[in-house]
């Protein structure tokens, strides 16, 4: 495994992380849900900075889906962090737009590191 | 190549250990994985996800989703060429088979979720389960040899194709786990 595709592969299992802390309080209640805001939304924005920089020479394909990602995280952190002041009824809406995002940084994640293999198998071809 | 794949097996464990396998197949760099769930068909037909998290709006959600995938993976016209059988001979079969299915489906497509509910018959009949994912793939043969070993039929079309089918959800991926889990049921 490539150092390149080393860091793709941390950084889309730290965003397959957040998908599951997310989707667990689903089901959790509101002090829970609100404790975790705070440390939810600096993990996504410190992911959203280490994201950024992958993106340096990358191949265009995969430098798109690295700055869609770092965006969608981004989005993710504010989200997160709104959690912990919505209101009762806001409450399930904005943590299901929390797993939505981070679903789809992950999905960023997982096709920037599908479009890496693939340039990695075609040198080696 | 993006594509999505079915792998349709005889009972819920050994869907279980594919979805396991599959995520080592990622793990590898063989195959990379975007999301994978694992799917159950009732004997009255009705598909259940075996979820990781018991929240009955989420399953409810979900299940209608991957209910519209299993269709879009069996028509209209692509199942035809895109529909494969990894274990057995009966390939052309399950092609032929797939294809005339969606020619029908397409031809009356007046209610969409019918339609979807029909073909998904086809992919998932009664009492089986599988195992639904999107994948990127430079090659079909380790998802195709993985499947084999569990006894396991796969169907797999172009994300592409998919797309530009006329019921297409663009939320498909929300219904498929982006990581491995302990699939349960209610």
């Amino acid at each position: 495994m490539s150092n390149v595709n080393g860091a793709l592969e941390q950084a889309r299992a730290k965003a397959q992380e957040l998908h599951k802390q997310i989707l667990a309080t689903l089901g959790k209640d509101q002090a829970n849900v609100r404790a975790n805001a705070e440390s939810l939304s600096a993990q996504a924005h410190e992911l959203a900075r280490s994201v950024k920089g992958l993106g340096d020479n990358q191949q265009a394909d995969a430098k798109q889906r690295l700055n869609d990602a770092a965006s969608v995280l981004e989005g993710l952190a504010g989200d997160a962090k709104s959690l912990a002041s919505a209101s009762q009824t806001e409450l399930k809406a904005k943590n299901e737009a929390a797993v939505h995002r981070a679903r789809a940084a992950a999905l960023k994640l997982s096709q920037a590191l599908a479009a890496k293999r693939a340039s990695a198998q075609l040198i080696h071809s | 190549m993006d594509n999505y794949v079915a792998i349709v097996l005889d009972n819920d464990q050994k869907s279980y250990e594919a979805l396991h396998a599959l995520w080592n197949l990622d793990s590898n760099g063989d195959v990379t994985v975007h999301g994978a769930a694992v799917v159950h068909r009732d004997k009255f037909g009705y598909v259940n996800v075996a979820t990781k998290d018991t929240d009955p709006g989420l399953r409810t959600a979900i299940g209608v989703g991957i209910g519209a995938l299993l269709g879009a993976l069996a028509g209209p016209i692509g199942a035809a060429a895109g529909a494969s059988i990894a274990a057995g001979t009966a390939a052309g079969i399950g092609a032929a088979a797939g294809g005339v299915a969606g020619l029908t489906a397409d031809a009356a497509k007046s209610d969409q979720h019918d339609q979807a509910a029909f073909e998904t018959d086809f992919v998932l009949p009664n009492g089986k389960s599988a195992v639904i994912a999107e994948v990127s793939e430079q090659w079909t043969t380790p998802i195709d040899t993985m499947a084999s070993r569990f006894g396991g039929k796969v169907y797999r079309r172009s994300k592409s194709d998919i797309q530009n089918d006329a019921w297409f959800s663009p939320d498909y991926p929300e219904y498929l786990y982006p990581y491995d889990y302990e699939p349960q049921y209610a």
